[in-house]
């Protein structure tokens, strides 16, 4: 087994954790789950790709839905169409990593194009109440808040990792 | 103690900064001429269950696909109480009492939304 495969199932595994267990705890405020899983989807993206990034966010929402007994329930499919987003997103914009956007940033694209992307969902799925975009502006400074914190968390992750055990791709 | 500004680069300050003026634009547009409201309308799974005044103090058992939660008014405001569902979400959006504002309550599937004010005078012009 690769060092690099080795390294993708502990991404999956801690992410699914952090999805699970983030899942536990009661937020302040609406909207306000930080979504610290998606430190890890910023990770992989950074290390290798959109391919691997997609490959973590599929397992880790399966898994994580697996355990927390939400799996094919609407909320599984509103944390599966907000991660993906999200990652296609945050992957969109990586190559401006250091070129003007530090993973903060990119973090930030990322929470507010998952929680827009559950706002459609939502509408099309569940509650087909066109006044759900009065829920939209607060969304959208939660997710600034949240995806700072997990931007930051990356970026802090992302030193320690890199620098401590050979990680991402030219290691793989 | 983190220096944030170590890891913050030019870009993500326009990404905030643009963000922040979408959402302010979209709340400035949608809370324009926004009137106190006077009825809510309480749904559940897109079917209308009932209408509630909220020049009245009620506490309206409501039974969402989950299991039931509670609709409180008092005079003025509506909010909702006693959710079943697991982030309760819905009891943290607090008290709404403009036309147009809403609670909602995904995994029970319950919406409340101030219906907008009917202006008699306008009614009576373009009659």
């Amino acid at each position: 087994m690769s060092r690099k495969t080795t390294q993708i199932g502990l991404m999956v595994a801690t992410a699914a954790i952090l999805f699970s267990v983030e899942s536990l705890i009661p937020v302040p405020f609406p909207w306000f789950r930080l979504g610290l899983a998606n430190v890890i989807t910023l990770l992989a993206l950074r290390w290798w790709g959109l391919k691997e990034g997609l490959f973590i966010v599929l397992l880790r929402v399966i898994i994580g839905s697996l355990i927390t007994g939400r799996l094919m329930q609407p909320m599984f499919v509103l944390s599966l169409g907000g991660s993906i987003a999200a990652a296609l997103g945050m992957a969109a914009f990586l190559p401006l990593h250091q070129r003007g956007l530090s993973l903060i940033g990119i973090s930030m694209i990322g929470a507010v194009l998952k929680n827009v992307t559950q706002l459609i969902l939502t509408y099309i799925l569940i509650i087909s109440e066109i006044h759900l975009v009065f829920l939209a502006p607060a969304m959208f400074v939660a997710s600034l808040i949240t995806g700072f914190i997990t931007g930051l968390c990356a970026i802090i992750l992302d030193h320690r990792l890199v620098e401590t055990v050979e990680i991402g791709s030219q290691s793989a | 103690m983190i220096q944030l500004k170590k890891y913050i680069a030019a870009g993500d300050y326009i990404i905030i900064i643009l963000i922040l003026i979408f959402a302010g634009s979209i709340h400035f547009i949608l809370h324009q001429n926004l009137l106190e409201g006077e009825t809510a309308l309480v749904s559940v799974d897109g079917i209308e269950v009932t209408q509630l005044s909220l020049k009245t103090t009620q506490d309206v058992p409501v039974l969402g696909v989950i299991d039931t939660v509670h609709v409180r008014t008092d005079g003025s405001t509506i909010w909702l109480h006693g959710s079943p569902c697991p982030y309760k979400i819905c009891e943290k959006m607090g008290k709404i009492h403009r036309a147009g504002e809403m609670i909602v309550c995904v995994p029970n599937r319950v919406v409340v939304r101030i219906l907008p004010v009917k202006n008699s005078d306008l009614d009576a012009t373009t009659m």
